[in-house]
Formats: structure tokens, sequence, C-alpha cells
């Protein structure tokens, strides 16, 4: 007969415990990963997120409204004194003041056209009342346009187009120039419009001029 | 015969006692353990809970900061329209016509040039007061180059720069011939800083 | 024991839960409220910005009538007050607020409306000074009374407001009834209707002291009054002189019809002078500039006679504003408003000079 301290050494640990034992701790572990896999997946998107916030940060660079920079840029080109320097005044005798460029010059321009555009050509010193510079009134403010506008809004990176056409009796409307920016492209797509600056040309017609300004 | 019986007996007991205290034993070890690991699992769980907490905390502080920059930006901008359009319609610099309404997008060289020197002294108050830290520029681009200085007033140090400009014609009577005034070609350059 | 401790323990696990679920609620109901009355209060930053911006793009676009859209926030009450040379208007019971030392704003002390009118007139005396803001609403309604061009010009100008009325009579001004508007103003140019003790119309009685106003145009000088017990009270002992030109769109005279305290019209009107006084300044620096230039053309010549030389020249008049202003500037103690009243002979003057020059000279303004 065995003693019952020898019994107690030799007898069997309970099966199903061990089992039970087991088979609860495999589970829990599972269920430890899976947690701490959520928490990376949480903690990864959040890191996602502050770096999403903290390279977004484009700020829009707004500039004063567009439409009222055309109309302005229109109003003050149109009303510029063509300075005594320029020689506008010695071809034409018995005008005391001098000209502005959208009254007097653009309607000289529109008046004397024929002598400027001949077909397809262009004759830079055809003749006209004003001869500033030495040249055609349609050239000066071509020229003297392409300037002002370079200056001021091609120098604050816009793109621009402006357009002058004269309307007399005989349609379509001529189209006496166009000025566009240094790259050539001017606004064919959004854009912004001064409003159309009517000047009457003596028994001729209406001269209509507008400015369009684009980003 | 008796006396084995009940010795066998005993020690059939005293086996059964030894099994059930050691199964006794082990169930308490074991519940003992339980109550420390459910222990740690809860303060595991409240430990990831107030580290989400913390992340949300942060991630909301991160956004509320991105969006108070941007708010500080839009205000810059809104108050670089401001002072532009306060600019333009400065009774102070106006192209006036006699009582009819003054003359739109003009601006009068000749006050211009007098402007700064003039009210230099009300810069730091009442000037202030309307266009605060700026820098409003004239700057005529023809007939000739000129640059008029109207209100300087620039920090020292400054985060932030919005600058805005608007064409306009500037109007000189001493220049015309015959009562008819000299327009000249030209912007203001508004420059505000925070 | 062991259902002994298996009770404790679920005593103990709920006791737990209620206190820690108690804690963490509270926190977040804390961080809730907290939230929220931030949040109101920079709405009504947002609000007070957005009508500052208004505000200011309206004043400078003169002559110009604004209608604006507050039914976001007609719950509050928007307040309008000048003291000491310092405009202040936000919302009621609200820490934002702007304050303007710079443009002349003439309102009712309280507006609660869901729609704003706004209109912006220009004060000349004589070249443009400043734009005054008139800001007023539907509900605030104006019963003028008198044969005047001002009230033809009101009436005129009203119809598009919606909140000005004629009165035909005296019946017709007993009869006045507020009929759910917020305020009544009454505008007396004949005097004969709201004098100091007279009897308010019956059916205003209604409404609180504050909200029923009037105002007597005697010549050149306002006075203001409010209901108090039933009946009218002159707000001001001194009449306050209208320093204007008169003739059409009298900006003067148009900011006591929309103000409806004296205190409030004088310290707005101070704006206005102390801005004169800057562009007299720079006018007077623009005519020393053309009588440089006239010196060069004709020394003895006619224009440079006006400017500089004759008597009543521009340039001794422009220089005797700026004294009288600076006076005041200088001193505000020692200055009577009545005294701004000496601006209008020495405007009339420059006026004169003005129109003599546009002729054949460069004009002054």
């Amino acid at each position: 007969m065995t003693p019952p301290s020898a019994l107690s050494k030799t007898a069997p640990k309970n099966p199903s415990l061990k089992i039970s034992s087991s088979k609860t701790i495999s589970t829990k572990g599972q269920m430890e990963i899976m947690g701490l896999v959520i928490i990376v997946i949480l903690i990864t998107l959040g890191l996602l997120f502050a770096a999403l916030f903290a390279f977004n940060k484009e700020t829009q660079k707004k500039v004063f409204t567009r439409k009222g920079l055309a109309s302005s840029t229109m109003s003050a080109m149109l009303k510029s004194t063509v300075s005594p320097e320029e020689g506008c005044v010695e071809t034409y005798i018995g005008r005391g003041n001098l000209p502005q460029l959208g009254e007097d010059i653009l309607e000289d321009c529109a008046l004397y056209f024929d002598e400027y555009k001949v077909g397809e050509t262009t004759i830079p010193k055809g003749y006209s009342q004003f001869h500033c510079q030495g040249v055609h009134s349609c050239e000066f403010f071509k020229n003297k346009a392409d300037e002002l506008l370079q200056q001021s809004l091609g120098a604050w990176g816009k793109h621009y187009e402006l357009r002058s056409d004269f309307i007399d009796e005989f349609p379509p409307p001529k189209e006496l120039l166009v000025v566009r920016d240094a790259s050539g492209i001017g606004c064919s797509g959004e854009r912004d419009a001064s409003g159309v600056y009517p000047i009457k040309v003596k028994f001729a017609g209406l001269v209509e001029s507008q400015l369009y300004v684009c980003d | 015969m008796r006396s084995i019986d009940t010795g066998i007996i005993k020690r059939i007991m005293n086996i059964i006692m030894d099994i059930i205290k050691s199964v006794m034993k082990r169930r308490m070890a074991f519940s003992g353990r339980r109550a420390q690991v459910h222990l740690t699992e809860t303060i595991a769980i409240l430990f990831i809970f107030f580290i989400l907490v913390g992340l949300g905390i942060s991630f909301y502080g991160k956004y509320k900061s991105i969006s108070f920059v941007e708010q500080q930006e839009e205000q810059l901008q809104a108050r670089a329209i401001r002072t532009t359009l306060r600019a333009i319609f400065l009774p102070e610099l106006l192209c006036s016509r006699g009582s009819a309404e003054p003359e739109e997008n003009c601006m009068d060289v000749v006050k211009a040039r007098e402007f700064s020197p003039q009210l230099q002294d009300q810069f730091d108050d009442y000037y202030f007061e309307m266009f605060s830290y700026a820098n409003i520029t004239l700057q005529q681009v023809y007939p000739s180059l000129e640059k008029i200085p109207l209100y300087v007033h620039v920090p020292e140090t400054y985060e932030q720069r919005e600058t805005t400009f608007f064409v306009m014609a500037l109007r000189d009577e001493t220049k015309g011939e015959r009562g008819v005034p000299s327009y000249g070609f030209g912007y203001l350059r508004v420059e505000v800083f925070s | 024991m062991a259902d002994k401790k298996g009770q404790v323990e679920v005593t103990i696990n709920w006791v737990y839960v209620l206190i820690a679920g108690g804690i963490i609620l509270l926190f977040f109901i804390g961080v809730i409220v907290k939230q929220k009355t931030a949040s109101e209060e920079g709405l009504a930053i947002d609000v007070v910005r957005v009508i500052e911006n208004i505000f200011v793009g309206a004043g400078v676009s003169e002559k110009t009538k604004n209608f604006i859209d507050t039914s976001g926030i007609s719950e509050f009450t928007l307040y309008f007050d000048c003291l000491e040379g310092v405009g202040e208007y936000g919302l009621q019971g609200k820490s934002a607020n702007v304050q303007n030392i710079i443009d002349p704003l003439f309102s009712s002390s309280t507006i609660h409306s869901p729609k704003l009118i706004t209109w912006s007139v220009p004060y000349l005396l004589p070249f443009k000074v400043t734009d005054f803001l008139y800001v007023t609403a539907p509900n605030i309604k104006y019963y003028l009374y008198g044969q005047d061009d001002l009230i033809e010009e009101l009436e005129r100008e009203g119809q598009e407001f919606g909140n000005i009325i004629v009165l035909d009579g005296q019946n017709s001004y007993m009869g006045i009834d507020p009929q759910g508007n917020d305020q009544i103003r009454v505008v007396d140019i004949s005097g004969t209707l709201v004098k100091d003790g007279f009897a308010v119309p019956e059916k205003l009685l209604s409404l609180a002291d504050e909200k029923v106003t009037a105002l007597v145009l005697q010549g050149e000088s306002a006075l203001f009054f409010q209901k108090e017990a039933g009946r009218w009270h002159l707000l001001n002992s001194i009449p306050v002189p209208i320093v204007s030109l008169g003739g059409a769109r009298d900006a003067a005279k148009l900011g006591a019809v929309f103000s409806t305290s004296p205190e409030q019209y004088q310290c707005n009107m101070g704006k206005a002078f102390h801005r004169l006084k800057n562009i007299a300044i720079i006018q007077l620096a623009r005519v020393e500039r053309l009588a440089e230039y006239y010196d060069l053309l004709n020394p003895e010549g006619f224009c440079t006679n006006l400017i500089s030389h004759a008597d009543k020249n521009a340039k001794d008049t422009l220089d005797m504003m700026i004294k009288l202003l600076d006076a005041c500037a200088l001193v505000p103690e020692d200055c009577d408003y009545q005294d701004y009243q000496k601006l209008i002979p020495l405007s009339q003057e420059v006026e004169k000079t003005n129109e003599v020059l546009k002729v054949n000279c460069i004009a002054l303004y």
C-alpha cells in the first residue's frame, strides 16, 4: 500500500483544469494582440491627421477686387495726360491743352485708322493729327498702354488684355488695338472686366474700350 | 481485521482530503492571480483610454491653432481691404470738384505731397486709429517716376504682411494748361502688418 | 464567506462605475459648457467685425443706402454710444464691441431689428470733410411735421427706407400708433407739436421712455426731447447749433434727425470737426503751393490776389478755421459747442472765394 504522501505526489493533475486554463490563456493573448493592433492603427491615423493639418496650411492670397482694379486702371489710363516730352502738340496747330490718352489720342487713332492700317499692313508712322513720338496715334496709344500696364498690372503678376473697337456706320466694328501682357496669353478663361469705356469720335462713331484682368 | 479496515478507510479519507486540499489550494492560488490580471487589465485599459483622450486633445489643439492662424490671415486680408478703401477715399487726398461728388479713382498729387509733412504728428494717434500698422505709398508711374510716402508706420517686428495695389489717376493742377488739370498714372501701395 | 465576498465585490464595482462615470460625465459637460460660452463670444466678435466692415464700406461710398440683413442676430440688441470723442457699438451684454474715433455714426442708442438700414451722406464745410453714416431700422418710425425742404427731402429718401411718415396735422400727430414698432421719433420743424411738458400721443404711452424721442429744429438749432412720465422732456436746455451751410442733403441736420441724444450728436459732430482741422491743414498747404505757382506765373495777378493778398483771402480764412479748431482741440473744456458756429461764416468765405477762383484760376477744392 502506498503512503498517502506518495499518493499525493503521484496523484494525476486534473486534466480538465489544465485544458481549460490553457484555452483561456491562449484566447486572452489573441484578444490582447487585437487590442494592441487597434491602438497602433488609431495612433497611426491620428498622426496622419496631424501631419495633414500641419502641411495643409495653404494661404489664399486675396488681392483687392479684380473688377475694381480693372475699372480703376482703365479709368486712370484713359484720363492720363500725355507729357509735353512726348512731342504731341507740335504737329497740331491751334491746340493749347495737352492731349489725354483716352479722349484725344484714342479718338485720333479712330479718326485716322485708315492711315494706320491699310489692309493687313500696319503703318506705324502713318498720318494722324497728333504725332506723339513721331508715330501714328494708334501706335503711340498701344505703346503707352503697354508701358503703363506692364509697370502696374504686369509688375504684380497679373495677366491682362486691353481691347479697343471702333463702331461706325459700317459694321462690323473695327478692332483698333489689342494689348496683352508680356506672356502674350491675355485673358481667355476666368477674368474680370473693367466695363466698357466709350469715347465719342466726332461725326464718326464710338470707340469702345475694355480691359480684362485675370490671375 | 476491524483495525485494518479502519486503517484503510482512514488512509483513503486522508488521500481524499489531500486531494481536496490540493485542489482548493490550486483554485485559491489561481483566483488570486486572476484578480491581479484583472486589475492589470483595468489599469491598462485606463492607461490606453487616457492616451486616447490625450491624443484627441492634442489633435483638437493642433486643429484649433491652425484654424486660428487661418483666421488671423483672413482678418489681416480684411484689414488690408479696409485700409485700402479708407486710403482711396481719404477726404484729405481726393480730387474734389467743388460741391459735386469727388472724382473717383483719383488723388490730388499736391495734397498727397503735403499729407505726410503736415500731419506727421498725428500718425501716432489719430491716423494710427485709422490705419494701424501700415505703409501707404503713392507711386507715380507716368509722366515721371515719383514715390510719395503718405503714411509710414511700420512695426519693428511683424509676423505677417499683406500688400494691396490700386491704380489711380493722379491730378496735378499746377502742371495743367489753361485751367485744365494734368493727370498722371500711378498706383497706391498699401502694406498692412500684424 | 464567498457569497459575502461576491456581494461586496458587486457593490464596490457599481460604486466604482458610478463615481468614475460621473466624474467623466461632469468633465465633458464642463468642457461643453465652456466651449458653448466661448463660441458665443466668438460669434459676437465675428458679427461685430462683419458689421464694422459693412459700416466702413457704407461710410466711404457716399450717398448710398444699404440694407443689411441681421436676422441671424435678431435676438441680440445692437447698442450705439459716443462719449468724449470715442464712438462705440456692439452687441448688448457681450464683450465684443468696436470703438471708433474717426467715423461719425448717428443712430438711436439701441437697435433691435432683423434688418439694418445705413445711409451715407458727405459733410461739406464747404469742402468735403467726411461721410456721415446714419444707421436706422425698419422698426424705428420717423414722424415728420412741418413745411421745410428737409421734410420734403426726407420724405423722398424715406420712400426707400419705408419708415418715414409725414404728418399732415395735429390730429394725425395725436393719433400716432406704435403698431408693433420698436421706437418712435417725431421730427417737428414747426415747433408747435413738441414742447417741454406737452403730453405725448396717448398710444405711445405703452412704449418705454427711451423708445419715444423727438427733435425740434428751430432755425439752425436743434432741441432733443424724450418721453418721461407721459410728457415730453427737453434733454438739452441750450439749443445745439447745426453747423452747416444748409442746402440739399444737409448732413449735420440729418444727423440730428437720426441721433436720439444731444450728447451722441455733439460727440459725433466733434469727430467731424477734428477731421475738418486736418483737411483744412492740407487745404492750406495746397493753397500755399498754388500761391507759389501763381507767384511765378503772375505775382500781381487776379488769382494770386484772391489766394493770398486780398482782404479775406483764401489763405487767411483757412488759417482762421484751423486756429479756431485748434483752440477747441487743445483745451476742450474752454471750448463750448456754440463756438463751432463761428465756422459757418468762415466756410461761407471759402466757398465764395472758390466760386470766383473756379472761373479763371485753379479752384481751392
